[in-house]
């Protein structure tokens, strides 16, 4: 028998580029996580820092105005009604919507589901308020809208942290 | 003992490939490319030629690794992949020389196995032969493997395995003599 060595000379061997250079393909090959999806992961989790610094300042706001409604004598139920929707109106005035093309099909179809929620949410909100009598509208009807806010501000949340809406 | 820990390694790479697992899988290349590519290295001197087939061969393994039953080696599963991968492509271009040139049934009559003695220089002989010929000559002589190996691998006969071998060792003997009388 022959040993290698004596076969097989350096030009028989890749080189580490070469190495290299097939493993990406195969990698490629076999739906390995790639360089982008490692981005975009990364890119997700700044987002979702990013979402969780907003909510939280939202939150504040929210709080402040409420106790500022209450300090000025006025309605708590429409203060805080109003608190929210500045909150919300705040959040969407610095996020812009975006949706590339580089989304996979699963996380165009959450997106979607999640702005079909995000626009029935604002319907359910605006016949909610058509409803009421401004500032004169059950406690049953008041408790629904302060959800629909809640759910509209961790929706906007979740789209942030998907990249979905940028800030 | 070395060698021991190496197929047991293999073998738990194998399995936790077939669960996905990349890095496994990762490993299982770092731990074959160089002996497969030096070997088909053999048969195009074009790199790019041969990075594709190694390529493919990888990647067919690790899409068909739940068929392997481990009744042979990792490596000479790799091995038949990649020829089939260069065979399909040679078919394709109409250059695959027919291991059918041989017959079955030749006996071994020649045996040079304690004459021959490897030279460098022979290599550039065994470029010149027909692709089985050189495939059958590195699978036994470089790589180690046995003729029932080499048959199963080529899908010939073992006794075509034999005869092969021996031919190409009496060619290579030979021209190697004329060569050095002629210098």
């Amino acid at each position: 028998m022959i040993h290698p060595d004596q076969f097989y000379s350096a030009d028989d061997y890749p080189a580490d580029r070469q190495r290299a250079s097939m493993w990406a393909r195969i990698r490629r090959e076999m739906g390995g996580p790639s360089r982008f999806l490692f981005l975009a992961d990364r890119r997700s989790f700044f987002h979702g820092m990013a979402a969780s610094f907003l909510v939280m300042f939202a939150a504040v706001g929210v709080y402040t105005t409420a106790r500022g409604a209450i300090e000025y004598s006025q309605p708590q139920a429409v203060k805080l009604d109003r608190a929210y929707q500045s909150a919300i109106r705040e959040f969407e005035r610095i996020a812009i919507q975006t949706m590339d093309g580089s989304q996979s099909e699963l996380s165009k179809e959450l997106s979607l589901t999640r702005k079909e929620h995000l626009e029935l949410l604002d319907k359910a909100i605006n016949e909610l308020k058509l409803e009421t009598n401004s500032n004169d509208f059950s406690s049953l009807k008041r408790v629904r809208l302060r959800q629909l806010y809640s759910l509209k501000l961790k929706l906007l949340q979740e789209m942030v942290e998907q990249g979905e809406i940028e800030l | 003992m070395a060698n021991q820990q190496a197929s047991s390694d293999e073998t738990s790479w194998i399995e936790q490939s077939k669960n996905g697992d990349q890095k496994a899988f990762r490993r299982l290349y770092d731990a074959n490319v160089d002996r497969l590519y030096r070997f088909m290295k053999q048969f195009s001197r074009n790199d790019a030629e041969v990075e594709d087939w190694v390529q493919r061969a990888f990647i067919k393994a690790f899409n068909g690794l739940q068929q392997f039953r481990g009744n042979a080696r990792f490596t000479s599963w790799l091995f038949r992949i990649a020829l089939n991968e260069m065979q399909s492509d040679r078919r394709r271009m109409n250059l695959v020389s027919s291991v059918h040139s041989f017959d079955d049934n030749m006996r071994d009559t020649t045996n040079v196995h304690d004459e021959f003695e490897w030279d460098a220089t022979m290599k550039t002989f065994l470029h010149r032969l027909d692709e089985t010929k050189r495939m059958v000559f590195v699978l036994y002589e470089v790589e180690g493997y046995s003729h029932y190996e080499i048959a199963s691998l080529l899908g010939f006969g073992e006794s075509t395995s034999r005869t092969i071998l021996s031919r190409t060792k009496q060619w290579l003997k030979k021209q190697w003599e004329s060569e050095r009388r002629a210098s």
